[in-house]
């Protein structure tokens, strides 16, 4: 198995900033490629990916989602799904951590002060920052847009104490981006973000990760205390609210319905090539119409999540583009149903696309645990998706959103009639 | 395998997916595959016949009109991908 030091310069994977990563799909491809040697190894030990991270760290793309003026690739959702549905099919537990990673990377890009950005972004950009997301909280059940810690202030810095039982890659992180509510007085909805380098952070393991899937996530408990300048706290107009609404949940669901997306793809990828393989397939099972019947299944799965997901990172970026992060649009309730949708459609459709799949394959291509036909891995992985986050309060909130929403139609077609009024 | 026994089992396994022709003898190799009842869905499972009697792989490219306009196209394409295999 490769290790970065394996790796002579020249050999490295590198991404151009600037550049669509669907013109640069043989980096992509290859980075894919160092995630899946390992992802066998990081299930069975339970370990985080550290070696396929560093690659990732090395190659720019821990920048995606940092403005090229502060050194970053300046992708943009559309991006986010590619390079998420790649990582996926090496290994999903690797393309996860990536995906929280930029989502927090976008939180401080478009929400964060002049200074942090100044001083955060660069080095994100340079692979030299993973930062974890720190928003589940005991008491809340998850409940992103609440926060029960407060934040001390004290002239001008804050001071925090932070429990969080659920925190992907804390442990390995090297920076923290939490939610904390205001300050001791604020109600539990009235919520901030702060950011916190590792070294000025007292960290303190909490409950250990061991699961049925993801494994390689390490999404332990973790308890974080310290004290940072004020100016690392992201408190915009609009608040809270604004930021989860219109920058972190969007990026959230794109980069998972990519990652489990990709996970999905990667494994009928294999499982067709097996059949195709002439001796790979004198052990599989014989393409009858029955079998071919189910492989048009998973087929239909995956093509439903790649075309959502495709229309919705590019209507997104659209909005962004012609409208700004003020657009009535991320506000309304057409915004917010599709956004929940993508990740429920994609969790759903991803894992049932490995589950027919390993029905096709039966137990020797799939339900065996096999290094050469993952398709057992990527069940354990996908089951985690409609867990984490938990798909039912997306579809109570979009169920009664929907209520309001008589129209039912894309968001774009608001953008649309925007564009189409008299300035 | 010599090029002339290739040529005979080809036609055999060919025949298994013609319904308008019975034996080999019939067969002309020049004639529109899809005339004589090839369909797309036949197609598929000729090629993966082809495959597992000659030990070839036909890449996803294959499955064009071109490949199946007649027999003797088939057996050209077939016949290369066996050599290709043999300096492989």
């Amino acid at each position: 198995m490769a290790s970065p030091a394996d790796l002579a310069a020249s050999d490295r994977v590198t991404f151009a900033p600037g550049v669509a990563l669907a013109r640069q799909r043989e980096a992509l491809a290859s980075l894919a490629a160092v995630l899946r040697a390992d992802a066998a190894g990081v299930d069975e030990e339970e370990r985080f990916p550290r070696v396929a991270l560093d690659q990732v760290r090395a190659s720019g793309l821990m920048g995606l989602l940092v403005p090229v003026e502060h050194g970053g690739l300046g992708g943009s959702f559309s991006d986010l799904a590619l390079g998420a549905r790649v990582l996926g099919s090496g290994c999903l537990s690797t393309a996860l951590i990536w995906s929280m990673h930029c989502q927090q990377v976008a939180v401080v890009a478009r929400h964060g002060s002049r200074r942090l950005c100044e001083e955060l972004l660069p080095e994100v950009a340079a692979g030299a920052v993973y930062i974890a997301s720190v928003t589940s909280e005991k008491g809340k059940g998850g409940h992103l847009t609440s926060a029960v810690a407060p934040l001390q202030w004290s002239g001008d810095a804050v001071v925090f104490d932070r429990d969080a039982p659920v925190v992907t890659g804390g442990r390995e992180a090297d920076g923290y981006l939490m939610t904390m509510r205001r300050d001791a007085g604020a109600q539990d909805a009235d919520v901030v973000l702060v950011y916190a380098a590792r070294d000025v952070v007292e960290a303190q393991a909490g409950s250990a990760w061991s699961t049925m899937g993801v494994r390689g996530t390490q999404s332990g408990g973790l308890r974080l205390a310290g004290r940072v300048p004020a100016h690392q706290v992201i408190d915009p107009p609009g608040g809270f609210a604004r930021v989860a609404g219109t920058t972190m949940i969007p990026a959230g669901h794109v980069a998972w319905a990519g990652s489990w997306l990709g996970a999905a793809h990667g494994a009928l990828c294999e499982v067709v090539a097996k059949l195709r393989d002439p001796v790979a397939r004198k052990r599989m099972r014989e393409v009858d119409e029955l079998g071919a019947e189910r492989i048009a299944r998973v087929r239909i799965a995956i093509d439903t999540v790649e075309s959502f997901l495709r229309c919705y990172a590019s209507d997104y970026d659209r909005t962004l583009a012609e409208q700004g992060l003020d657009s009535a649009v991320l506000r309304s309730s057409a915004f917010n149903i599709r956004t929940n949708n993508l990740k429920v459609v994609a969790s759903e459709l991803a894992f049932s696309a490995v589950d027919q799949l390993l029905q096709f394959a039966g137990l020797g291509g799939g339900y065996r645990r096999d290094d050469a036909l993952p398709v057992e891995r990527a069940f354990r992985d996908l089951r985690s998706a409609a867990i984490m986050y938990a798909n039912d309060r997306l579809l109570v909130a979009s169920g009664k959103l929907a209520l309001f929403d008589g129209a039912a139609e894309p968001f774009v077609a608001r953008l649309d009639e925007q564009l189409r009024r008299p300035a | 395998m010599s090029v002339h026994d290739t040529r005979q089992v080809f036609v055999e396994v060919l025949c298994d997916f013609l319904p308008e022709v019975s034996s080999g003898d019939e067969l002309q190799m020049d004639a529109s595959l899809r005339g004589l009842g090839l369909n797309s869905l036949r197609a598929v499972d000729l090629l993966i016949a082809l495959e597992d009697r000659f030990g070839v792989m036909f890449p996803d490219e294959a499955l064009t009109d071109e490949t199946f306009a007649t027999a003797d196209a088939l057996l050209a394409m077939l016949v290369t991908l066996q050599e290709a295999m043999a300096h492989g």
